[in-house]
């Protein structure tokens, strides 16, 4: 039995502007298993960015205890449990004044890790992503999903035992998220690193998480836990399985037809 | 991404040349006295003629004070801002008293500076730098303060150091912006130095306006006037060019 690599803990979630009171998230209870590959999958602002974001110390929950590896968040979080992490964004996000190096570099240098070997590193990792020769291009000068490449490598290049995606792949078109949904595997394979993956894609959450929170909105909260029984390595012939349809069927009915425009 | 660039050193030239040709014409041709307007031709000979005695001195010396004015008020301005970004109270208590300092026309504030600091030429450029000061930090601030919430909170999710967020973040973020304010800067340096020398004092280029106007030697004004045009424009420029060169994401 895996031990827990990430626990979030009754957490609650009140955003406070000046016209109202959002209820974003409402008793969050979520369990992580050291290498395990995840999914959160729910309606546009049902919450599910926030947790994640919760989960990097990017917002503070309003009440609840997060942990990582058994250690609990306090008011300051420790450089080297933020280390563990990485975070990959739905936008890409890179730095416009920063090359591709330069962006992918960055996390090293923010934790001061950065040295020779690091340039090889770089280098090595451009070279499995096919990105090479845009080593010293600016993030202007690229396509949209070679800047999310980048931030795929970006958020690995620090070796996190925790990967934080926030619907990477959203902003691609089917092809390429097809490609990336299975080179992600790949390399979970590979790598075996904790991994919560948010979208709103059901298909693309059943392809790839071992297991499954389902999330509705209003106020954002865990309608049910999925298992999805199905063996690593898996490949695209799943989604033809009898099995497939039903886990998706089940998922549809849990968050109900209103949503069903969201849902691919 | 790139648009084609026209050649931009030829077109400004043919619209000089243009200029220069009919003020030319209009001069001889209405035959206007040489002390209301004379022509460019005649412009030019008198600027080539008096320039190494008459002129350059004054030259080098409106650009020591201009120089001055900007090696100390930009860093200045930056450190500033630099400071206030961090303490939002600083901000807000500050900013009228600098909107005050830009917009008050330096033509009123100078004779009263030169009251308190005296006629001496070599402290001249405490009154640029009041100028210069105010103007790049605005504009400093502005960029350090518009920084977009995904960038801050990639830094945060790097668990980066304040100082670590400002360096490699807010800083490069606001470069742009920081750019246009000592461009600004240069510009209201010029301004700033030649309205000095209007008001008191023997040397400088602004100086050398009201004594060739005194002497009736039109030319000559105008003459000293292209020279101050010239060296506002060759400012801007260098600081354009730098800008161009280190800016290097926006195109």
């Amino acid at each position: 039995m895996n031990s827990t690599k990430i626990k979030l803990d009754k957490i609650n979630k009140i955003f406070k502007t000046r016209r109202q009171t959002i209820n974003a998230l409402s008793d969050i209870n979520i369990e992580v298993y050291d290498s395990e590959f995840i999914s959160i999958v729910g309606p546009s602002g049902c919450g599910k960015s926030t947790i994640i974001r919760i989960i990097n110390d990017i917002i503070k929950p309003t009440s609840g205890s997060v942990y990582i590896d058994g250690q609990q968040f306090g008011k300051k979080v420790s450089r080297d449990l933020i280390r563990k992490m990485g975070f990959i964004f739905q936008q890409p996000n890179l730095l416009p004044w920063l090359t591709v190096k330069g962006n992918i570099e960055l996390p090293l240098k923010i934790f001061g890790i950065y040295s020779k070997k690091s340039i090889e590193k770089t280098d090595q990792l451009l070279d499995m992503m096919g990105l090479n020769e845009y080593k010293n291009a600016y993030p202007s000068e690229l396509s949209g999903g070679m800047t999310q490449r980048v931030g795929v490598l970006r958020a690995m290049i620090h070796e996190p035992e925790i990967l934080l995606m926030d619907e990477p792949f959203g902003s691609l078109d089917e092809k390429l998220r097809e490609q990336m949904d299975i080179k992600l595997l790949d390399i979970w394979q590979k790598l075996h690193q904790t991994i919560v993956f948010i979208t709103h894609n059901i298909v693309e959450a059943i392809l790839l998480a071992s297991r499954i929170y389902v999330m509705n909105t209003n106020p954002g909260r865990i309608v049910e836990v999925i298992n999805v029984d199905f063996p690593y390595p898996r490949d695209m012939d799943i989604l033809i399985e009898p099995k497939f349809i039903e886990y998706q069927n089940k998922i549809v009915d849990l968050i109900g037809e209103l949503h069903l425009k969201e849902i691919k | 991404m790139k648009v084609s660039k026209s050649n931009n050193i030829l077109a400004p030239l043919i619209i000089l040349a243009i200029i220069f040709g009919l003020m030319e014409l209009i001069v001889r041709g209405l035959d206007l006295p040489k002390t209301v307007l004379p022509a460019p031709s005649q412009i030019i000979v008198a600027l080539v003629t008096n320039f190494r005695v008459d002129i350059w001195p004054h030259l080098l010396w409106t650009l020591r004070i201009i120089g001055l004015g900007l090696l100390i008020g930009i860093p200045l301005g930056l450190l500033f801002a630099a400071v206030f970004s961090q303490f939002n109270i600083l901000v807000s208590a500050t900013t009228p008293l600098i909107l005050i300092l830009v917009t008050t026309p330096l033509i009123t504030i100078v004779p009263l500076f030169m009251l308190w600091v005296g006629f001496n030429p070599g402290l001249r450029f405490i009154i640029v730098v009041i100028q210069v000061v105010p103007i790049v930090l605005l504009n400093t601030l502005t960029g350090f303060r518009k920084v977009q919430q995904k960038y801050l909170e990639l830094a945060r999710g790097y668990a980066a150091s304040k100082f670590q967020t400002f360096i490699k973040i807010t800083f490069p973020n606001a470069l742009p912006q920081v750019f246009t304010g000592i461009k600004l800067g240069c510009i209201f340096s010029t301004i700033a130095t030649i309205s000095t020398e209007f008001v008191g004092g023997k040397v400088g280029l602004g100086y050398r306006v009201l004594y060739f106007s005194s002497m009736l030697e039109t030319a000559l004004v105008y003459a000293v006037i292209i020279c101050i045009g010239a060296t506002g424009f060759i400012l801007y420029s260098i600081v354009n060019m730098l800008e161009k060169r280190i800016v290097t994401w926006i195109l």
